[in-house]
């Protein structure tokens, strides 16, 4: 054929085949769960995460000199501490309300805690990811501060995400607005399970809720703890809106998260895994509960 | 704008460079002039000015390196921008000798095409992948107006790589392409 007379263009047909295949293979399985890091890909973001770093450190610097001086001397600044103050009482008092709900339920004679124990980090944001298509940024804690993959991320208000992508220095956190983050999810209330998914940069879904389970406008939704992601019993959000299809056998429900991403500059990041060793006491006491109960 | 395989090193490492720099502004400052739901992809720019200028036989593999660097700054990876990219360029080689970028609106109208079919490549991809068309709908509200914004810079950032590409590819005669 005429085409393939010239060896440059066996080469670039054969490049491009070669190419667009294995681009292809990869795109369809890609799954954005974790991210396992080269050693590229670690040398090139640690390069470039500090610059990042910097430069979200001098954007902060002037807003907060422009908010906190030229806008408002003093009053803001005690407002903003006033309402971190707010916001950790208010997270105890959400903790406490639902330890007392689990205690009445069925675990009167074991002390466990529904408190989010372990160690904790503090890390700021340095930067948002490149594409609009994903609502992930970047922290400034890594392997070199204890963050593990898939560590559960948050702030006093709420549940933030987990860790992506990690390097020794620096993580990617992807949120719960994410299209690609489900978290498994309980109505507070009622107790009735489901999955809370990314929809869009100020909502979330809540999918497979029935159509006869008795939601309302307003109702908690927190972690239910199980997936061996999340922990239990961190505040999700609020459900903001309900909607039934009568042909559909789920109803459609939309979550506002507690924690408003818009103005998110830190973050907590919890480094305890849940101890495998409380786990299975746990199950067993369900399992002697039950067998009492029988 | 033909390419010697061994030209092609330095004008990719300095095209990385600036790649970095826009990567480094819009993940960190562009919130601060209110872009804080869009991104300006400078690296779709960069591969539609590889698959629109320049010929080799490696461009895919050209088009494979910016696209992974991007994938650092963004968990989206650079499989997708791969495929598109590089499927663009087949198209282009068919329609090189129509394709004219006699002045700055010419250039913005091709590179909006392009941007065009690449979104189309994507989503059908995504849809592929996700099953669902919301996350197609939600990424064509976000594509207008980016798109738009990348076609207006076109010309200029064209411009810069041009200076790039170039003056580093003379040929053998000594005339640039």
């Amino acid at each position: 054929m005429e085409f393939f007379k010239s060896s440059d263009q066996r080469v670039t047909v054969a490049v491009n085949i070669v190419v667009v295949g294995v681009a292809l293979f990869v795109s369809l399985r890609q799954e954005y769960i974790v991210k396992k890091n080269s050693f590229f890909d670690e040398l090139v973001i640690d390069s470039f995460a500090p610059v990042q770093n910097g430069i979200t450190y001098v954007k902060t610097t002037f807003t907060s000199i422009f908010d906190h001086y030229l806008a408002n001397v003093d009053a803001s600044r005690e407002n903003d501490m006033l309402k971190e103050t707010l916001s950790m009482l208010e997270r105890q008092l959400f903790q406490h309300q639902e330890l007392e709900r689990e205690n009445e339920r069925l675990k009167a004679f074991l002390n466990f805690s529904d408190t989010v124990s372990g160690q904790k980090v503090l890390a700021q944001i340095v930067a948002a990811d490149a594409s609009s298509d994903f609502r992930v940024f970047r922290i400034n804690k890594g392997k070199a501060d204890g963050v593990t993959i898939q560590a559960t991320v948050v702030t006093f208000e709420g549940l933030v995400g987990y860790v992506f992508r990690l390097t020794d220095n620096f993580s990617d956190v992807i949120t719960i607005l994410d299209s690609n983050n489900r978290v498994d999810a309980t109505i507070s209330r009622i107790r009735a399970h489901g999955i809370v998914e990314g929809q869009s940069s100020n909502v979330c879904k809540m999918k497979y809720i029935s159509r006869t389970t008795q939601v309302v406008l307003g109702d908690t939704v927190i972690t239910s703890g199980m997936g061996n992601l999340y922990p239990k019993g961190i505040k999700i959000g609020t459900i903001s809106k309900i909607e039934k299809d009568s042909s559909d056998m789920t109803q459609r429900v939309l979550v506002t998260p507690s924690v408003d991403f818009d103005r998110l500059e830190e973050v907590i990041i919890l480094l305890a895994a849940p101890d495998a060793k409380l786990k299975k006491i746990e199950w067993n006491a369900l399992d002697y509960t039950e067998s009492i109960g029988n | 704008m033909r390419l010697r395989l061994q030209d092609i090193v330095v004008s990719l490492f300095l095209t990385l460079i600036i790649l970095a720099v826009a990567e480094i502004f819009m993940t960190t400052v562009s919130q601060l002039v209110g872009l804080e739901r869009f991104r300006l992809q400078l690296n779709i720019l960069i591969i539609l000015f590889v698959a629109l200028k320049l010929e080799n036989p490696f461009l895919a593999i050209i088009i494979f390196i910016v696209q992974y660097f991007h994938s650092l700054f963004s968990i989206e990876g650079w499989a997708m921008g791969t495929v598109a990219g590089v499927l663009i360029s087949v198209i282009v080689s068919y329609a090189r000798d129509i394709i004219q970028f006699s002045n700055a609106v010419a250039t913005m109208l091709i590179v909006q095409i392009s941007q065009m079919i690449w979104f189309v490549i994507i989503a059908i991809l995504m849809y592929i992948r996700s099953g669902s068309s919301d996350l197609v709908v939600d990424k064509l509200w976000r594509f207008i107006p980016e798109s738009i914004v990348l076609s207006l810079l076109a010309p200029v950032v064209f411009n810069v790589l041009e200076l790039l590409w170039k003056k580093r590819n003379q040929n053998i005669l000594g005339e640039a392409e």
